[in-house]
């Protein structure tokens, strides 16, 4: 269950000393400019006085970087909780800027915010496991196909949707969380009944740990399960891999080494990799609020992930492979279509 | 040649800008104040900011709330950009307080002061920080105010339509003729230059310092000066002015800050005697923070940037000391009390109440000097650069546009320097960028506070543009300010140095005190890197 | 995210903390580093700084900082260097080459301090600075033609103002030369009128960017009738790929090319940081990035040390783990790394649970350049001879160093990465031993 305590938030920002070398680090403002967006300095001044979030309205919005921020807070400061709140509190004062409203609407009345997203779903709903197909999947079919011949070479069999979207995360990330906590309580008993919940979406991964934490023993990232199960992949291309900044900064316990799952690849990292991943901008769907922005931002981790003679590159997470794709540079490829390739 | 003025008015204060104002606009133009440090640099700068509406009073001292009521509704109208409307709740938790609170009802129900009674969650659910356990709330017409920049805008509203405002400018003796006194002698700091000027009338606003003024002319006054503390927050845990609903007391109340985020605690009440040394007492901040946890239970939790005094000008006749004496004003007239003529004074009071001490001495100085009353407009005009909400909102979207300044920084903006806004950055366009992050304040203000408000030094540059009052105290834009000051003010470094060091010396003060009280010491260990471990000032200053 | 039982623990991930997971390495045992950030070292300028200005009365600048800790321990016999100067150069050598394993090359000066311009206008004295930097620093006597570019809309340098401030600041370190400004505009991007020191390298990181400055430095030094021996920049070239840059730099303008030193500036001490990580890496030291002390409690033969995994706010709770190891180094840092908080009448050592009373007026001085420092700096752990800490109840199995420990004051010192370099060899040495 999602809570979203005023005090617990608050108090905690008291001790911010850094916000401009905080704010430096925001995709938004390293690769928009401050001009554009002056994430920190503004918005936590504004919570301040906590009469004027509408005025740093755009800020909040544009604040895509999922916690990217937060790695660079020396004094324990929650940017990405801020945000989320000043969010909440822009919505409810009925306060949100023109241009994202419709994006605002549209995650209220529970739609999805992918333009190509279409419900799909096969395989027996009485299967050992679950897969999650991300609602970014630009073919939910193709992506069923390729998730079912790998949880058959496990020896599992698996049923595959894409109904439940993205598990409530862009309510969440827009601090509804009673609308996000009633979401959860509809989709609950159609995931409880299945032995594993997987899914190679890390935003669909984010909400499902937050909204059910007793589950967490059996929700997995699509990484995880194939380490677990031992199961590696032939191809000595040369790989550079874009990691899921979900799984750095939140989930670090659920690393993964892939040279276990692609042993025989060389496998290639882009200068800024590890904790200091930066994210395509798309940020579980947010992104999409203002596409100029996701496109400067999927350009530039393009720019990173171009540079070193690589085969191919690859993403364990389909959300961040959607949002590098709006960047139409080299194409991306999940790590599910490339091991299935 | 000689120096000829209607009026002299010493004090830039509140009152002292207040009166001055006043002057100007019933026709003596010919009027010029004297401060000896900076506008606001006195108790005026050292006030709770809370622009009373007599909530506070309306029990203990229902005389003084008729006046607030009065003068928080005149400020709201005629300087609106100072006025930041965050309106108050007042609770009531414990028995005592829930019997106090019908009291306060009633009185306020007799003198016309409005309030709203609104349920305990409506209360809590508004300011989640509220402890759950309150009994009763109402909401009512206190607010929060920036208690500089009604100074600045008062004296400047007197400037522009011809008065002459010297600040730095210290009042060291009386010119007598017989029992009369016909000028002063003043010291001009900034150039160590003693002169002379003449005055038809003198009037002494100079605060907690009045007696001082009437010693010199040869007789003291009974001044009582009383020392409050404030403690000041890096946030407002409080959207709105929070009251404690009870006799007044130390630790009343959290104020929001005018247009701030931060929130000031206080106050306290001690009899001190050299309003000049006056140094904020610990004991003091831990009474008021026990109190106002009562109603805000993890206030501690909050930041405390600094501590501040503030001295009262508390005038008595007999052996009241403190909080018992009456805070209302007093007008002296020296030829009828101690038979020296050419000089009254103006003095006790509380900042909301001002305008109405500056308009009964103007009325007695109108009375010396033409022998009628003429009519007082200080409540209607509107001062200096007031603009409404819809003009300010209008041009801080226009500048947010055209300079890309980031939209809540120019609603700051604007708020501060209402129809000078626009102004400002056609004048400074090279400087048009957010400098200190924390307050949003804009380097343009840098140069024209330098060029047209009289600033001497970066501690006057602080009262008009708030540089430093954040939560970093200007560790990462105080040099930048200094770099303005070279590139566009013609300062030498060792000049701009001078600026840079005297203000992070004047904000090490305040840390100094907070330092002591453990908040503030990863930002001290921060400043020390800043300025000695990298800037070395401690072994390269050019001075 | 696994600590091994036979690893030693190192809390923190700043430069002591990288130091003493060095000197474990070295003593052929194994370690692993818990750290959510790296602390005061993220916002540092990425110099060494080992020992600058005697503090005092009448402080004395220190031209060779060997010869100043030896006039610091005559001065301060207690100081937090008398109990670990006994392995300076050991471990600021281990920092050395663990940043250089990490492409960041710092450069010394034969045991000689030098003065090198920063962001204020002033100038700040290190042992080492890094390549970007090393060209810049001051050289007594020298008649050399400075110029000194600000970017157009950074408004964390005014180049105009710091030239300037140079040519006064310079006189009392011996400098001759003559500073000259200009301001340079960045179009590659559009119509930008604030730009940060963030957006700058991260641009100057990318080809076009790279080529956009160069250019315009080459199109500035041919048409001009001045020629200079140096070139200052604001600490901006880039996060990554600034030495290249440097290079194209050095090439286009043909004379010494330098960044200026800043702090609270996000590239300088992101840079550093970094290559060092990625030095212990190599060495294989396991950098658990993400992961937060909270606690320590004495075991047998070892300690307990429970840790949260992951960024925490109301969302994610975190993952809570514990791992026994035999000996652990606590390099949490001072006030601002977090090492040691302070609220209200009452300062203390984060994980040891220990009070260090409140800060009184003793250790305050109401002038806030003082050279004689501020007392309170000096706050801090005490420990042994052998960097354990003096608390009985860890069996002397937990050591402490850098920032956080007593004896101190790192800013009027400018000792604060030799502080961090000595202890922390020492600590991690002595760690190491206990398994």
């Amino acid at each position: 269950m999602a809570t979203q305590e005023f005090s617990k938030l608050y108090y905690r920002t008291s001790n911010c000393l850094t916000s401009d070398i905080i704010a430096d680090f925001a995709p938004v403002s390293r690769i928009l400019g401050v001009d554009t967006s002056t994430g920190m300095g503004a918005v936590f001044t504004a919570m301040g006085t906590r009469f004027d979030m509408q005025y740093v309205a755009k800020e909040a919005f544009m604040a895509t970087d999922g916690y990217e921020s937060d790695t660079r807070s020396i004094d324990d400061t929650p940017v990405a909780e801020v945000m989320r709140y000043v969010r909440g509190e822009i919505i409810a004062g009925d306060k949100v800027p023109e241009k994202y409203k419709a994006f605002v609407d549209a995650v209220l009345k529970e739609e999805s915010v992918y333009a190509q997203y279409k419900e799909y779903s096969v395989g027996d709903e009485n299967a050992e496991m679950l897969f999650l197909i991300s609602p970014a999947a630009p073919n939910a079919q193709k992506t069923a196909e390729q998730a079912a011949s790998v949880c058959k070479k496990a020896g599992k069999s698996v049923y595959c949707t894409n109904k439940y979207k993205d598990c409530g995360y862009l309510l969440l990330a827009l601090a509804q969380t009673e609308a996000a906590n009633t979401y959860a309580a509809g989709i609950k008993e159609g995931l409880a009944k299945y032995d594993s919940v997987i899914t190679d979406d890390s935003y669909v991964l984010d909400a499902l740990l937050i909204q059910f934490p007793e589950m967490a023993e059996k929700i997995k990232f699509l990484d995880e399960f194939l380490a677990e199960n031992k199961l590696s992949f032939s191809g000595t291309e040369k790989v550079m891999l874009h990691e899921s900044g979900v799984i750095q900064r939140l989930y670090p316990a659920r690393k993964v080494n892939y040279s276990e799952i692609l042993p025989e690849a060389e496998l290639l990292l882009p200068k800024r990799s590890g904790y200091d991943v930066t994210d395509s901008g798309i940020a579980g769907g947010l992104g999409l609020a203002e596409p100029e922005n996701l496109l400067a931002i999927a350009g530039r981790r393009m720019a990173d992930l171009s540079g070193m003679d690589q085969d191919v590159i690859v993403t364990p997470c389909a959300c961040e492979a959607a949002g590098l794709n709006c960047a139409e540079k080299e194409n991306v490829m999940t790590l599910l279509e490339y091991i299935c390739r | 040649m000689r120096e000829n003025f209607d009026v002299v008015v010493i004090g830039g204060g509140t009152t002292g800008t207040g009166v001055i104002r006043d002057l100007v606009l019933r026709g003596f133009k010919n009027s010029l104040l004297l401060e000896r440090d900076d506008l606001a640099a006195g108790t005026s700068g050292g006030c709770h900011s809370a622009l009373h509406g007599g909530s506070r009073y309306v029990v203990s001292d229902i005389q003084t709330a008729r006046e607030c009521l009065q003068e928080n509704q005149v400020y709201r109208k005629i300087v609106p950009q100072v006025v930041d409307p965050t309106d108050a709740i007042w609770v009531a938790k414990t028995d005592e307080q829930m019997e106090f609170a019908q009291k306060w009802m009633k009185n306020a129900d007799d003198i016309g002061l409005p309030y709203e009674i609104i349920s305990v969650e409506e209360a809590t659910s508004e300011e989640p920080l509220l402890t759950k356990d309150i009994r009763f709330a109402l909401r009512t017409i206190d607010t929060g105010f920036d208690p500089f920049r009604l100074c600045i805008a008062q004296a400047y509203d007197a400037k522009k339509k011809g008065a002459q405002i010297r600040t730095h400018h210290e009042v060291i003796g009386a010119l007598m003729d017989g029992k009369r006194v016909v000028g002063l002698r003043v010291l001009d700091k900034t150039e160590n230059n003693i002169y002379e000027v003449y005055a038809k009338l003198i009037i002494n606003a100079a605060g907690p310092w009045c007696s001082q003024i009437t010693e010199m002319a040869g007789f003291a006054i009974p001044m009582k000066p009383n020392k409050g503390s404030t403690g000041i927050y890096s946030m407002r845990p409080t959207k709105t002015l929070i009251g404690i609903l009870r006799t007044p007391a130390d630790g009343d109340g959290l104020v929001s800050q005018g247009f701030q985020n931060t929130a000031l605690l206080g106050t306290s009440s001690v009899d001190v005697d050299d309003p000049d040394d006056a140094d904020p007492g610990m004991d003091e901040i831990k009474i008021m923070e026990d109190s106002v946890a009562e109603i805000i239970p993890d206030l501690r939790e909050a930041r405390m940037l600094r501590f501040c005094t503030g001295v009262r000008p508390l005038y008595t006749t007999g052996e009241e000391t403190g909080r018992n004496i009456s805070r209302g004003m007093f007008l002296l007239d020296h030829e009828e009390m101690e038979g020296v003529s050419g000089m009254i004074t103006i003095t006790g009071g509380k900042y909301a109440t001002a305008r109405l001490m500056a308009e009964v001495a103007v009325d007695m100085a109108c009375e010396k000097l033409v022998g009628k009353v003429l009519p007082c407009t200080s409540d209607k005009e509107l001062i200096y650069g007031a603009t409404t909400k819809e003009e300010a909102e209008k041009e801080a979207q226009e500048i947010h546009e055209k300079y890309h300044i980031p939209r809540y920084a120019a609603h700051k903006f604007t708020a501060r320097y209402g129809e000078f806004a626009k102004t400002i950055l056609e004048k400074y366009p090279d400087q048009a960028y957010v400098i200190d992050d924390a307050v949003q304040m804009i380097g343009s203000e840098v140069c024209y506070s330098f060029k047209e408000e009289d600033v001497e030094n970066f501690k006057d540059l602080r009262r008009r543009t708030r540089i430093g009052m954040g939560q970093e105290q200007g560790t990462f834009s105080i040099y930048k300010a200094g770099g303005i000051a070279q590139q566009a003010l013609d300062m030498t470094p060792a000049e701009a140095e001078e600026c840079v060091l005297g203000y992070v010396q004047e904000r090490w003060k305040g840390i100094y005190f907070a330092a002591q009280y453990g908040d503030q010491l990863p930002l001290s260990e921060l400043m020390q890197e800043m300025y000695v471990g990298m800037g070395s000032y401690d072994v390269l200053s050019l001075e | 995210m696994d600590a091994n039982k036979n690893d030693v623990l190192v809390i923190g991930g700043g430069t002591a903390a990288c130091v003493a997971a060095d000197a474990v390495l070295n003593a052929g045992k194994s370690v692993a580093m818990v750290f959510p950030n790296g602390g005061s070292s993220e916002i540092s300028a990425g110099t060494l700084d080992i020992m600058g200005v005697v503090p005092g009365e009448h402080p004395v600048i220190c031209d060779d900082y060997r010869e100043g800790v030896e006039k610091l321990l005559e001065k301060y016999p207690g100081h937090t260097y008398s109990k670990c100067k006994g392995e300076l150069e050991t471990g600021v050598e281990a920092l050395l080459s663990l940043a250089e394993a990490g492409e960041y090359i710092l450069k010394g000066f034969d045991g000689k301090n030098v003065w090198v311009p920063n962001m204020l206008g002033t100038f700040s004295v290190n042992a080492y600075v890094p390549s970007t930097m090393y060209e810049g620093a001051v050289v007594p006597g020298e008649k050399e033609r400075v110029l000194v570019v600000g970017v157009k809309g950074n408004v964390a340098f005014n180049a105009q103002a710091a030239a300037m401030s140079y040519q006064q600041y310079q006189k009392k370190l011996g400098g001759k030369a003559d500073y000259f400004s200009t301001e340079i505009q960045i179009k590659g991007w559009g119509d930008r009128r604030k730009i940060s020191d963030g957006e700058l390298a991260d641009y100057l990181d990318t080809k076009e960017g790279k080529k956009e400055l160069v250019s315009l430095i080459q199109t500035f030094c041919m048409n001009n009738r001045y020629s200079f021996d140096k070139i200052l920049f604001p600490p901006v070239l880039g996060y990554l790929t600034y030495n290249e840059l440097l290079a194209e730099l050095k090439e286009a303008c043909g004379c010494k090319v330098a960044e200026v030193a800043a702090l609270g500036n996000s590239v300088a001490g992101y840079r550093f940081t970094r290559a060092v990580y990625r030095g212990l890496e190599k060495k294989g030291a396991k950098l658990l990035r993400g992961v937060s002390a909270k606690k320590l409690e004495a075991a047998e033969n070892g300690v307990k040390v429970e840790c949260v995994i992951g960024l925490t706010d109301q969302y994610h709770p975190g993952k809570r783990e514990t791992f026994e190891v035999p000996a652990v180094v606590l390099a949490t840092g001072g006030f601002v790394g977090g090492g040691i908080k302070a609220r209200h009448t009452d300062v203390w050592i984060e994980l040891l649970e220990q009070h260090l009373g409140k800060v009184t007026t003793d250790q305050l001085d109401r002038d806030a350049v003082h050279p004689a420092g501020q007392d309170f700096m000096r706050m801090g752990v005490q420990v042994k001879a052998d960097m354990s800490v003096e608390d009985k109840k860890y069996n002397g199995r937990v050591f402490a160093c850098g920032d956080v420990l007593a004896g101190h004051n790192s800013a009027s010192e400018r000792s604060g990465a030799g502080i961090a370099a000595a202890s922390a060899y020492l600590a991690g040495k002595n760690a190491a031993a206990k398994i």
